[in-house]
């Protein structure tokens, strides 16, 4: 077992361990009932005792392991971060945008992942995912999205009509237009 | 003479213009998954899953079933072209088929691969015609504490037979299950784990639990080491088998078969080991063996005639008892349940067109596939140099779209979020998440299970071990464990996996 093996185990059975403690208290309110009549909580705690064990198990052996040398590969925080931004950016906005803008979004965030990435293709890829996905999500199978949403809409009391009236007020405080 | 009745039925069903388009649909996505780079059927079917709602349970069932067979196609074209395995169960095929390949032999390659694929395809329907009802039947008299001991040998052997460290297999099945059981008791309606969120109340979404781990999670990993590809192989030709090749492929072709159809049935299966467990046998046994790994015709094969076979074969555990013997069995339960189809012996009986249909769609499949594959191959090339950045937002855009679709909510999107950064997580912790997958499915089944058994018991836990076949099963899961746990047979387990 490696140095990095030996850490990865330590840390894994840890996370373990809390898992299982932190199922072992959200049920511990519930009723364990006997073994007779089981109660909802029966199973899960004793689930949970399992899992806290296993998590022992798991980082004691890796700590009777001796310590090697040997560094860390770092976490490709940028694919995190955009991939998963992505995703939840498309839980946001998908109702707020509709579905075509928020897929241009979620295309163009998630190909920056990629180490390959460049800006023409990345924004063809991403217009014609979009086009492929309205026509088939919401044409061919009804997917009860719009197409852009209200935030882009302009009609009165909308947010982006009412930005846009903001932004536009200097112009009414200039002179009248002749007639 | 029931049973030519009951083909039939299934080939009526499986020959209607309307599931054989779906069939098509599934064999051809299936070839494209498994020649595309870092896409496998898993994600592509939890992708599909929500598509397919609108469906009848049928045509939904044999287009997902045609992804799963139809990737072992696509993988091999991948192993032998370029060297890649393109599916698990490929990896094999790759060594003796790229040199193959190489010695511009990549046409006989390819069309012993799918000629050697179709004809285990055509034995393992007919094995699973055959030898499905009976199974279902016996499985009919189970009581609780018997589908319980089955449940156990069914998740034990899915660790046994696996890949990696048992303690974690073992610990992935407990988070499974333990995720299984987020959302209404069933007895009691009590809300658990659900932290009075009224999303959670019907459990955690399966879709976007299996998008986010076996999707995103797998995206992530595979952005760590991106490559572009390069296909030296631009034209194949020669597709025909010689003589002298038809005689050489004919024994491992069977021997193949045979075995792969064997260890398919067995939970935790499937095709990679079967594939892997026939190369090796092949390499033993083989009069041309001093060939091997130098271009042996013997090399594809074997491997690639067990791997179709032990894919069609995985299905007998999850079509007459309803346990999936691998994470894409996994789906396919949950394809069901969502579909409104109790899983289990009763599928037989009570939806006989959904059953045979399913099992006469595997072979048409199987005749598609080979026309699709070997006419069209020059096809397939193309695709296979895809760049993978062009292909993964697109992934993840469907991946969105599918899991917001479920349940028409935003809230199974971010589930999906999460499970991504779980499923990355286990896989840099050296987690394998495939036995996740079947305690989160199996997880209900089990508990309620153990429930019914131990209340007509009246609280005697003996009953596990009283019932003659219940005491059966769980003395082949102690076995199956203690030989894996044996010095001897773990590191010739490690072996085979490290090859």
């Amino acid at each position: 077992m490696t140095s990095m093996q030996r850490r990865r185990d330590v840390i894994g059975g840890l996370i373990v361990m809390t898992i299982g403690t932190g199922f072992l208290t959200v049920g511990s309110d519930l009723d364990m009932g006997s073994s007779f009549r089981m109660g909802p909580g029966y199973f899960p705690n004793v689930l949970s005792v399992v899992m806290i064990a296993l998590g022992l198990a798991i980082t004691g052996l890796a700590l009777r392991c001796p310590k090697g040398e040997g560094g860390s590969t770092p976490l490709p925080w940028r694919g995190l971060l955009l991939i998963l931004g992505a995703a939840v950016f498309f839980g946001f906005a998908v109702r707020g945008l509709g579905l075509a803008p928020v897929l241009l979004g979620v295309v163009l965030a998630s190909a920056w992942a990629s180490r390959y990435a460049a800006v023409r293709t990345s924004v063809s890829l991403a217009a014609g995912v979009a086009a492929f996905c309205t026509f088939l999500f919401i044409q061919m199978l009804g997917l009860p999205l719009p197409l852009t949403g209200p935030w882009l809409s302009l009609e009165q009391g909308s947010p982006l009509a009412s930005a846009m009236a903001s932004v536009e007020l200097p112009a009414f405080s200039g002179p009248a237009p002749s007639q | 003479m029931e049973l030519l009745g009951d083909l039939g039925l299934g080939f009526a069903t499986a020959l209607s213009p309307f599931n054989l388009l779906y069939c098509f649909i599934g064999v051809a996505l299936g070839t494209a998954v498994g020649v595309l780079p870092g896409l496998g059927p898993i994600a592509t079917i939890a992708m599909l899953l929500p598509i397919t709602f609108g469906l009848p349970p049928v045509s939904s069932l044999i287009m997902l079933a045609g992804i799963y067979y139809g990737a072992q196609y696509g993988g091999s074209t991948t192993a032998i072209l370029i060297n890649l395995p393109g599916e698990s169960s490929s990896v094999v095929t790759a060594i003796d088929g790229y040199q193959m390949a190489k010695k511009g032999r990549a046409g006989p390659a390819l069309a012993t691969a799918a000629l050697g694929s179709f004809f285990a395809g055509t034995v393992a329907t007919v094995l699973l015609a055959i030898a499905a009802p009976p199974l279902a039947e016996v499985a009919l008299e189970f009581g609780p504490a018997e589908y319980f001991s089955l449940m156990v040998l069914g998740l034990v052997a899915s660790v046994a037979l696996a890949s990696g460290s048992l303690l974690k297999a073992f610990t992935m099945i407990v988070m499974g299950l333990l995720l299984g059981l987020v959302g209404s008791d069933v007895e009691t309606g009590t809300q658990r784990f659900t932290f009075d969120m009224p999303e959670m109340a019907d459990g955690l979404n399966f879709v976007a639990l299996s998008m986010g781990v076996f999707g995103l999670g797998e995206i992530l990993r595979n952005l760590e080491h991106e490559h572009t590809r390069s296909v030296m192989v631009k034209h194949v030709s020669g597709l025909m088998l010689s003589k002298a090749d038809l005689k050489r492929i004919i024994g491992p072709v069977l021997r193949g078969t045979s075995l792969g159809s064997v260890l398919g049935i067995l939970p935790g299966g499937g095709a990679m080991l079967a594939s892997f467990a026939a190369y090796s046998m092949e390499k033993r046994l083989s009069p041309n063996r001093a060939e091997f790994g130098k271009g042996a015709i013997e090399g594809v094969a074997a491997p690639e005639s067990a791997n179709n076979a032990g894919a069609q074969t995985s299905f007998i555990p999850m079509l007459t008892l309803g346990i999936p013997s691998n994470p894409v069995m996994a789906l396919m339960i949950g394809a069901m349940i969502i579909q409104g189809i109790t899983p289990g012996p009763n599928v037989v009986t009570d939806e006989p067109e959904l059953f045979w249909g399913m099992i006469a769609s595997m072979w048409v499949g199987n005749l598609l596939l080979v026309l699709l594959n070997l006419p069209l191959i020059g096809l397939w090339i193309r695709m296979l140099t895809i760049p993978y950045h062009l292909l993964f937002p697109a992934i993840i855009a469907f991946c969105c779209i599918g899991a917001f679709s479920v349940n028409n909510s935003t809230f199974d999107v971010f589930m999906m979020a999460l499970f991504g950064l779980v499923g990355y997580a286990l896989i840099k912790l050296d987690f394998e998440p495939a036995p996740l997958l079947l305690g989160f499915v199996l997880g209900p089944m089990l508990e309620e299970n153990l429930r019914r058994a131990m209340l007509l018991s009246r609280g005697d836990a003996t009953v596990f071990v009283t019932q003659p076949l219940s005491l059966g099963l769980l003395l082949v899961s102690l076995g199956l464990l203690t030989a894996v746990l044996l010095p001897n047979i773990r590191s010739k387990r490690e072996e085979a996996f490290s090859e």
